[in-house]
């Protein structure tokens, strides 16, 4: 652990984001959250976090806008993005795939479906690679 | 068309042509009647032809016996002619023999003598004189008066008379006195001694004869000869000044008298060159230096004119009667029997044309003809009888198709989807009134149109799409619902009149006509604007659901998972188990969200199958991957046979990973530890298969036939595997279904269970649809 990384996460859901917070602090990452779309851009592009784990529903701007606005951004372009979502639904989940891999993003998480845990080793692999 | 102009066309046509066979006489050859006239003409002739014979051989025969009759008269005459002269000759012996005794003569007595001889000649007319010579020829005694001396010695009935002592004859000559022809007859007149004294003599007028030349009986130009044997005229009546004294010997008629020795008769050329019936005599000659000959003449004209002339008036008379008969049976044919055979024909022509009302209109008479022409107007009575008959039941039965067809026309009209009925050709032939409010079109303006230039298919953008209409020409092997066309949500849009659009489901089935033969489409469409609003609402409350349910049960998985982690202290051996089941109860839960999702997409029959290159080995070694952990945990043993030359195929790879995902998930979990699962891909002629076999619990035999139906789960495995949704074969199976694939196993209870996918290789069916199941 010679260098913090800071992960941002923006969750609307309480329960979820502290969930998440406690366990990511707990591996020894810096977190910092957002819950809605327009302050987890402002967040993001103040602090650069090193990755940035992202719901899709959200209030005043959705996960995919703010990827779509994040990319738009010279740091932005880079950072990677881990999309963390309860929305499988048919259509607006296959969209919302399609959308996350033009954006550069290629992990589309669904909760329900993982562990903490393996969302923890995704993150890892994830910044192994960086 | 053709039958409108005819009339005019064929009128002038008729004129024409009935003129030109006027002018050339075809008409009447060409009238079916012609022939009966002729026979009719025929049997006039032959009724009068026995009588044309019968006339010819009356004439024949009278003919022949009216020559008879003229022969046997002629020859009577001239027998009685010869009688006559006979008689004459004898008179005039006796008397020249009574006047040779007389003294007067005797002794020359010249005055008393001729006072005697006159006397005597006035008792006989005949004689035109009596008178006596002495034997040196001098007259002495005459009855007529004459003046001077007149000697008769060079004449030759003297010179015989004195020579033979006997009576003589001479020869006719014309009187020397008299001027008339005579004959004289001499006889010596002879004393006691013998000498002669006197030669007395008589001329003989033979003007007698002439009575006989103009007897009544006789015709005129009738002819009267005599002729000696030298064939000289000696008599010839009448015109005796241009015959009397010609010789005629070589004549024909001359030649016939010798011939038959101047008796019997003869039809023959007179001299004059006049065909006449000539009776023949022989005059006695006193003499004896020959015959003399009479023949008596009646023209032949005389005889056979009269026949002649019957005979022509006979045949004239008789031609006319045959003219008459001709024109009789011509005209009676007319009236008796062509009117009516006429009126009969042209009452079966018109009958034949359909003019039932028509009738010959013959009424009377007994005729067989009447009788014929009256029972086919009997006959064509019943006819229309039974033909009106005929057609009003005919006329009810259409009436009541008509009204059927008008029901079903109200039902096809009524019908409370689009109707389009299309012919071979697509082209409109039928469509309802629900077509026309939902298009805008009506009947009249789309009938006869191809179809396809009326339902203009468009995307939800409006791009026009292309919608195959073609028919195969004959079902043939198929059944008519593999050759319906079904376009249920496949985001197809009919373009109204006005140019709106509607999103439209329809369905087209080819119309089947005699088993076989197509014979048009029959489309029903509906406008599933709302069906598309209701779809929208229940996608928008899936979508919900799933986030709303999950969002939740996502709390208690990770917050549950971090108790057991240790997170929030050391949990007594108690507390682990509890949070255990918290845990396990929220990811059930969480795996029965996900699959009743899906399945309320398949059952909505919603979901889509997009197709793309899919590569089925990388999609299999993905799903593997993600049951590692499972795998590992139950030291199963994984067995993999790759065919990698397989190509990629088209497919849905997230219906396909479901497929794989069940397949091996249900595999790892229902196998036991250190059990083994063994993967193959692999092609099969048309087919791509995924075969998943395992040594597994297997599926007991009595459950086997239910593993694919909704929520249900075999009882060996719900003990082993609480977990199970019994909902994941069942949507393998309707995935499969939808896609075109089959799905099939063989599974031994306690030995293990091997499921085979086939999927064609040419790749799974198209499928649009608004839902997508992931």
């Amino acid at each position: 652990m010679s260098e913090q990384r800071t992960i941002l996460i923006v969750e609307d859901e309480p329960s979820l984001r502290d969930a998440l917070r406690s366990t990511l602090e707990q591996e020894g990452f810096a977190i910092i959250t957002a819950g809605d779309g327009m302050s987890a851009l402002e967040t993001a592009l103040r602090e650069h976090p090193d990755l940035i784990l992202l719901d899709i529903i959200l209030p005043k701007m959705d996960g995919l806008t703010f990827a779509k606005k994040l990319r738009e951004n010279a740091w932005g372009k880079t950072v990677p993005v881990i999309i963390l979502t309860n929305l499988s639904e048919a259509s607006e989940a296959s969209d919302a795939v399609d959308q996350a891999i033009r954006h550069n993003i290629f992990d589309y998480l669904v909760k329900s479906d993982w562990q903490l845990e393996d969302v923890v080793s995704r993150i890892k692999e994830r910044l192994r690679k960086e | 068309m053709q039958s409108r102009e005819r009339p005019s066309a064929s009128l002038a046509n008729i004129k024409e042509r009935t003129m030109k066979l006027l002018s050339t006489g075809r008409l009447f050859r060409r009238l079916p009647s012609g022939k009966l006239h002729v026979q009719l003409a025929l049997l006039a002739l032959s009724a009068v032809l026995p009588m044309f014979v019968l006339i010819v051989y009356t004439a024949f025969e009278q003919r022949k016996l009216a020559i008879f009759d003229a022969e046997r008269q002629v020859a009577q005459l001239s027998r009685i002619i010869a009688d006559d002269h006979k008689q004459l000759v004898e008179g005039a012996r006796q008397l020249l023999t009574g006047l040779g005794q007389l003294p007067s003569v005797l002794e020359r007595n010249e005055g008393e003598c001729s006072n005697r001889f006159a006397a005597i000649a006035e008792k006989f007319p005949n004689y035109s004189n009596l008178a006596a010579a002495a034997p040196n020829g001098d007259v002495f005694c005459s009855a007529s008066p004459f003046e001077g001396s007149v000697n008769i010695r060079d004449r030759q009935f003297f010179l015989q008379a004195l020579s033979s002592r006997e009576f003589s004859v001479g020869e006719y000559v014309i009187g020397s006195i008299s001027q008339k022809p005579t004959i004289h007859f001499a006889y010596p007149s002879l004393n006691d001694a013998g000498e002669v004294q006197a030669v007395v003599y008589a001329a003989l007028n033979l003007t007698w004869l002439n009575e006989f030349s103009e007897l009544p009986q006789l015709p005129s130009g009738s002819t009267l000869h005599v002729f000696d044997s030298f064939g000289t005229v000696l008599v010839h009546y009448p015109d005796p000044e241009t015959w009397v004294g010609k010789t005629v010997a070589g004549s024909p008629l001359l030649l016939n008298i010798f011939s038959q020795r101047g008796e019997g008769s003869a039809q023959i050329a007179g001299l004059d060159g006049l065909e006449r019936i000539y009776g023949y005599a022989r005059l006695e000659d006193p003499t004896r230096t020959g015959f003399l000959y009479l023949a008596v003449g009646i023209p032949r004209e005389a005889i056979v004119g009269p026949i002649n002339a019957d005979f022509t008036r006979n045949i004239v008379l008789l031609a006319i009667v045959t003219i008459l008969s001709v024109v009789g049976a011509w005209l009676v044919g007319d009236v008796v029997i062509l009117v009516k055979i006429r009126a009969l024909t042209h009452t079966a022509k018109e009958m034949a044309k359909g003019r039932l009302g028509a009738r010959t209109g013959i009424l009377g008479g007994k005729g067989e003809l009447d009788q014929l022409a009256r029972a086919f107007d009997d006959m064509a009575d019943k006819l229309e009888t039974v033909h009106s008959g005929l057609e009003k039941r005919v006329s009810e039965k259409t009436w009541e198709l008509e009204q059927e067809k008008v029901r079903d026309e109200a039902i096809l009209f009524s019908l409370g989807e689009g109707l389009i009925v299309t012919d071979r050709q697509n082209r409109i032939v039928l469509v309802n009134r629900k077509f026309e409010t939902l298009l805008g079109w009506s009947l009249n303006e789309v009938f006869g149109r191809p179809v396809t230039e009326v339902l203009r298919v468009a995307d939800a953008e409006g791009n026009p799409l292309k919608q195959n209409r073609s028919l195969p020409r004959k079902l043939g092997a198929m059944t008519n619902a593999q050759v319906e066309q079904k376009n249920d949500n496949q985001g197809y849009f009919y373009t109204r009149k006005d140019d709106t659009r509607f999103p439209v489901a329809t369905t087209i089935t080819p119309i089947i006509f005699f088993d076989n033969e197509i014979i048009g489409a029959v489309e029903v469409f509906r406008d599933i604007t709302e069906e598309k609003a209701v779809d929208q609402a229940k996608s928008e409350f899936v979508s919900l659901a799933s986030h709303q349910l999950r969002t939740p049960l996502s709390t208690i998985r990770w917050y549950s998972e971090m108790l057991l982690d240790g997170d929030a202290g050391k949990l007594t051996s108690k507390q682990r188990t509890y949070t255990d089941e918290i845990y396990t109860a929220s990811k059930r839960m969480i795996e029965l969200v996900n699959a009743l999702l899906n399945v309320s997409r398949i059952d909505l029959g919603t979901f889509a199958i997009d197709l793309e290159e899919t590569n089925v080995i990388e999609l299999a070694e993905t799903v593997l991957e993600e049951l590692q952990p499972l795998i590992l945990e139950k030291h199963l043993g994984i067995d993999t046979d790759f065919d990698r030359s397989l190509p990629t195929i088209q497919a849905d790879p997230k219906l396909l990973r479901i497929v794989l995902q069940n397949l091996l998930t249900n595999a790892v979990k229902y196998t036991p530890a250190e059990g083994s699962i063994r993967l193959t891909l692999e092609r099969r002629g048309k087919e791509f298969r995924i075969v998943v076999s395992d040594t597994g619990y297997g599926i007991p035999e009595a459950y086997q036939d239910r593993i694919f139906t909704k929520l249900f789960r075999a009882a060996n495995i719900r003990d082993k595997d609480p977990d199970g949704t019994g909902l994941g074969l069942y949507i393998v199976h309707s995935i499969l279904e939808h896609a075109g694939g089959n799905i099939s196993f063989v599974s031994k209870e306690g030995e293990g269970t091997t499921f085979t996918v086939t999927l064609p290789i040419m790749g799974m069916k198209a499928r649009s649809g608004t839902k997508k199941i992931v």
